[in-house]
């Protein structure tokens, strides 16, 4: 298994978050709650591009809808690979997790 | 979220359309439905403008990547483009130069056509008032007739009764003009000889020539004053100041000091009034001698231009005009005559006047030169088509790798039309070479004194550019269209796509190439066949050895007998004669008169005369039918007159001896008739003749064949022995004979050059074709010739494949020739028959041009070695 990157990871695990309404500004909004910064289109559109073609994700367009201007939103799932893969990741960080020091957050220096 | 009207969700249309501009999307990523949720967003929290804002905002800090990119990849097509058409150009360098070479001389005659129109065009277009100036012309007009023939000296009176009867008309101005008069103006010790014009005192009024010194108003009033061009000013004066010096002027009889009123500003070349002075009419009014001139119906000295108060009055007018001459009939004494009024701008192109004061065009030749200029220029267009789309065989594998590594058919459709329209702009920058080149010599062609800055100025030049463009697409777009449909596939898998496709209609090219050069050489040929006609055509008086010199001083004219008698003694010089009128210029000189016939009517007709002395005829060799000559000296004779034999038969005479011949003041008397000489131009029929005996302002010298340069020194010095004042000047009859036709010369002339180039790029682009089909068929030839085919056999049968083309151009382009010419020939009263010659020639040309383009290069592939060209493989 190829290792995925730093934002290939979060934006495969937020997809699988959203289950059914995982489409680019869903995933936008939730990497904002998450990690606190926008996230640009353009940078959610290269991991989600990047992912599909790894075959970890799969996607279909929707019925258009109004608010979109009569445009159609493109929505992603996790195929097998790409659930697989997320165990991987969480079993690869959970093991190295488990054999590291407690981490103890600094006190704040006045 | 707030419940917004259906459409307050749609981010800018603008801005929509340019992002889709923008992304190469195919539909992956629904982008703009993105950017549309997001918009609909923030329009929903902010309000519509933060959002088109925000929307705004994201293109425009897009567009620099887009724009980099965009260029990057242009930039490294275009070089790519740029590098196979180099190579391409250079691997096949004989194909590539036929093709610019042809299009480069399409382009430059073109130009060239081009300028000379535009100067033709632009003829007296520099009159300020130019829609409101008029000249009065006159034509006899038979009740229910159209007019044939104008003629533009009119009575003095004219203006004035104009002026005093008709309130459109704000200024009437009178122009006294000879076409063969030349004075001779003295200031201090500075001679100079030149051309003017007696004119009006609203002349500079009405006419826009620039006065640089002088008042506008007055300059011209006073009798004696006299208006210089700068030129004539700065060589009579230099840097002085020359107004209201005095300037010695004598013009035949005609002497006086005159002073300088005013300065004018060179006359523009495309005028069609040309003076290097400027005389009051004043001055002519004030001699006595010239009243005839003035209170007289009868005699026709003036040209008159009127300015109308404001344009589009010119019908009406001419209605109240012919009212008012139908009115005042008795005076006028013609019956039937007309006057109209011509627009200033119409005189050079649009005129069919006698006596024209500088030689004229015609519209219709301007517009078929026009034709010329366009066909010459598609002839080369299509070289390039048939060039290109012939050798697309040589790039169908070029086309196909470019189709598999994925360009689409507009972009090799844009890629083929760019390189043609680059190759056009290097035909451009050829064609520019070419043209300066040949300036000069088609100035010299054409009478017309273009300049390298004219053409290469302003809006002219962006028309030029603009042509090239244009030349470019049409002869790219149809190669482009060819090539760009190669199937990938069928063209990298088989071993190569016939050229043979769409051959047909490079037949059909290569049929319309040479049906209009045939065309043009045809009429080219019947052209200088009627001027050939024209100038050998017996005029009844010999032309040829005849030299004129003016006489322009009173001291000149008075010692003219001795050098008359001087001249005599001298063997050369076989005899002499003293002569106002030359058979080359009688036909300005015109006089409205009733004639009593043998059966009693009155026959009105409107005759030339001239001045000339008891040796007219010997030194013309005009025939006398009946009657004699006038005596030398005869005091009997002062009322006489010679007649020719048209006026007589128009006067219904059969004894023209004796009778009397109505004249400006009396009668006269006939006592002798010439056989009828053509003293008009071949358009117009032979008119009726008046000579009268007076002593002339030229001297026409019959000179003996032989030494003609020795003769002409040994007459200056007799001239020069006998008389001071004058400087010696002359010209022969025979050049002035031939400034009569200049305009059919230069037509003649033009012509012929460009049905020639139109022939040499046709065949310039049948050897491309030729070279190609034998290129392509080196192995067949090879196969033949093992098998036993001779070469003139094989050299028949590659030839025979063009010049069948060429036969059935012959059979389309004759008759419209011939259909043009007899139109043509119409035009006059002296012409050539349409005989088959000239056709016959122009066919056998073609096919003898087309026969030795395709022969070397048939007869190279037949004589080829066999063993060489079948090696490969």
């Amino acid at each position: 298994m190829r290792l995925l990157s730093r934002s290939e990871e979060l934006v495969l695990l937020v997809v699988w978050n959203l289950q059914d309404d995982a489409s680019c500004l869903p995933i936008q909004r939730r990497l904002k709650e998450a990690t606190g910064k926008t996230w640009s289109l353009g940078s959610i559109y290269d991991p989600l591009d990047r992912l599909e073609r790894k075959k970890l994700l799969v996607s279909n367009l929707t019925e258009p809808t109004k608010e979109r201007g009569g445009r159609s939103r493109r929505v992603y799932k996790l195929t097998a690979l790409g659930k697989s893969a997320l165990h991987e990741l969480r079993s690869i960080q959970e093991g190295l997790w488990s054999e590291a020091l407690e981490l103890e957050t600094e006190p704040d220096t006045p | 979220m707030k419940n917004q009207p259906s459409d307050s969700g749609r981010p800018p249309r603008a801005g929509e359309w340019l992002l889709r501009r923008l992304y190469q999307d195919n539909g992956k990523h629904t982008h703009l439905g993105d950017f549309a949720e997001i918009y609909a967003g923030i329009a929903a929290e902010k309000g519509r403008f933060r959002a088109a804002a925000w929307y705004w905002n994201q293109i425009i800090r897009s567009l620099p990547g887009f724009a980099a990119n965009k260029v990057y990849w242009s930039l490294s097509m275009l070089r790519n483009y740029a590098v196979i058409s180099y190579r391409n150009a250079v691997k096949n360098p004989g194909f590539s130069l036929i093709a610019l070479l042809g299009l480069a001389v399409g382009l430059a005659c073109f130009i060239l056509i081009l300028a000379y129109a535009r100067f033709e065009l632009s003829y007296d277009s520099f009159h300020e008032n130019g829609g409101r100036i008029y000249r009065v012309i006159s034509a006899e007009v038979p009740e229910g007739q159209e007019p044939g023939e104008f003629a533009i000296n009119n009575p003095s009176l004219l203006a004035g009764s104009l002026k005093a009867e008709f309130p459109e008309v704000r200024h009437a101005a009178r122009i006294f003009a000879r076409t063969d008069v030349q004075a001779v103006l003295k200031a201090g010790d500075k001679v100079f000889i030149e051309k003017g014009l007696y004119v009006d005192r609203d002349f500079l009024q009405v006419f826009s020539f620039r006065l640089l010194r002088g008042n506008k108003a007055e300059a011209l009033v006073a009798p004696a004053s006299i208006v210089l061009t700068k030129t004539a000013a700065r060589k009579l004066f230099g840097d002085e100041d020359p107004l209201f010096r005095v300037v010695s002027f004598r013009e035949g009889r005609r002497v006086g000091d005159v002073t300088v009123t005013g300065v004018v500003e060179d006359v523009p070349r495309n005028s069609h009034l040309r003076f290097d002075y400027l005389l009051s009419v004043a001055t002519l009014e004030a001699n006595k001698q010239n009243d005839y001139m003035f209170d007289n119906w009868n005699v026709g000295n003036f040209l008159v231009y009127v300015e109308l108060g404001a344009q589009g009055q010119r019908e009406a007018l001419e209605k109240k005009i012919k009212a008012w001459v139908e009115k005042n009939r008795a005076e006028s004494d013609a019956a039937g005559l007309r006057l109209f009024l011509q627009p200033v701008e119409d005189i050079h192109l649009r005129s069919n006047v006698r006596g024209e004061l500088s030689t004229n065009n015609e519209i219709r030749y301007i517009q078929l030169f026009l034709a010329i200029a366009v066909l010459t220029l598609l002839i080369a267009a299509i070289n390039y088509m048939n060039i290109v789309t012939a050798r697309s065989s040589t790039r169908a594998r070029e086309i196909g790798i470019r189709k598999v590594t994925g360009a689409n058919r507009r972009q090799l459709f844009e890629q083929f039309l760019g390189e043609s329209v680059v190759f056009a702009v290097l035909a451009l920058v050829l064609a520019m070479a070419i043209v300066r080149l040949v300036l000069p010599r088609f100035g010299a062609i054409s009478g017309v004194d273009l300049r390298l800055a004219d053409l290469s100025s302003g809006p002219f030049l962006w028309l030029i550019v603009g042509v090239t463009f244009l030349t470019g697409i049409v002869s790219g777009a149809y190669p482009a269209l060819v090539l760009s449909a190669f199937h990938p596939v069928r063209v990298l898998k088989e071993h190569a796509a016939s050229g043979k496709k769409g051959s047909r209609l490079r037949n059909l090219l290569v049929v319309g190439q040479f049906t209009a050069s045939i065309a043009l050489m045809a009429c080219a040929l019947v052209v200088s066949g009627q001027l050939r006609f024209i100038q050998s055509r017996r005029l009844g008086y010999d032309r040829e050895h005849v030299v004129v010199i003016p006489i322009r001083e009173p001291e000149t004219a008075a010692k003219a007998a001795a050098i008359r008698t001087a001249m005599l003694r001298y063997p050369e010089v076989e005899s002499a004669s003293r002569t106002s009128g030359l058979p080359t210029s009688i036909e300005n000189r015109i006089l409205n008169a009733g004639f009593k016939s043998d059966a009693g009517e009155t026959v009105k007709m409107t005759y030339h005369f001239d001045y000339v002395d008891e040796n007219f005829l010997d030194v013309f060799k005009v025939v006398l039918a009946a009657g004699r000559n006038f005596s030398p000296g005869s005091e009997a004779d002062r009322n006489a007159v010679l007649v020719n034999e048209t006026l007589a038969k128009m006067a219904g005479w059969a004894d023209p001896l004796g009778k009397e011949i109505p004249f400006i003041r009396e009668a006269r008397r006939v006592i002798g008739v010439v056989t009828d000489f053509n003293f008009m131009s071949f358009h117009e029929p032979m008119g009726p003749l008046v000579l009268i005996p007076g002593e002339g302002e030229k001297l026409a010298v019959r000179i003996r064949p032989g030494d003609v340069p020795k003769t002409i020194s040994l007459l200056r010095d007799v001239f020069e022995g006998t008389t001071t004042t004058q400087p010696f000047d002359f010209f022969f009859l025979d050049d002035d004979f031939n400034a009569l036709y200049r305009k059919e010369r230069r037509t003649g002339e033009i012509f012929g050059a460009f049905a020639i180039v139109a022939v040499i790029i046709a065949c310039l682009g049948l050897l491309g074709l030729a070279a190609f089909s034998v290129e392509r068929r080196t192995k067949e030839i090879g196969i033949r010739k093992v098998l036993g085919a001779a070469a003139p056999h094989l050299a028949f049968r590659l030839g025979w494949e063009f010049l069948g083309l060429v036969l059935i151009a012959n059979v389309i382009a004759l008759p419209i020739a011939y259909f043009v010419m007899s139109r043509w020939l119409q035009d006059f009263a002296y012409r050539i028959g349409l005989t088959a010659w000239p056709f016959l020639l122009a066919a056998a040309g073609a096919l003898v041009f087309a026969f030795m383009t395709v022969g070397t290069q048939a007869l190279r592939a037949a004589s080829s070695d066999p063993v060489e060209t079948l090696r490969y493989e």
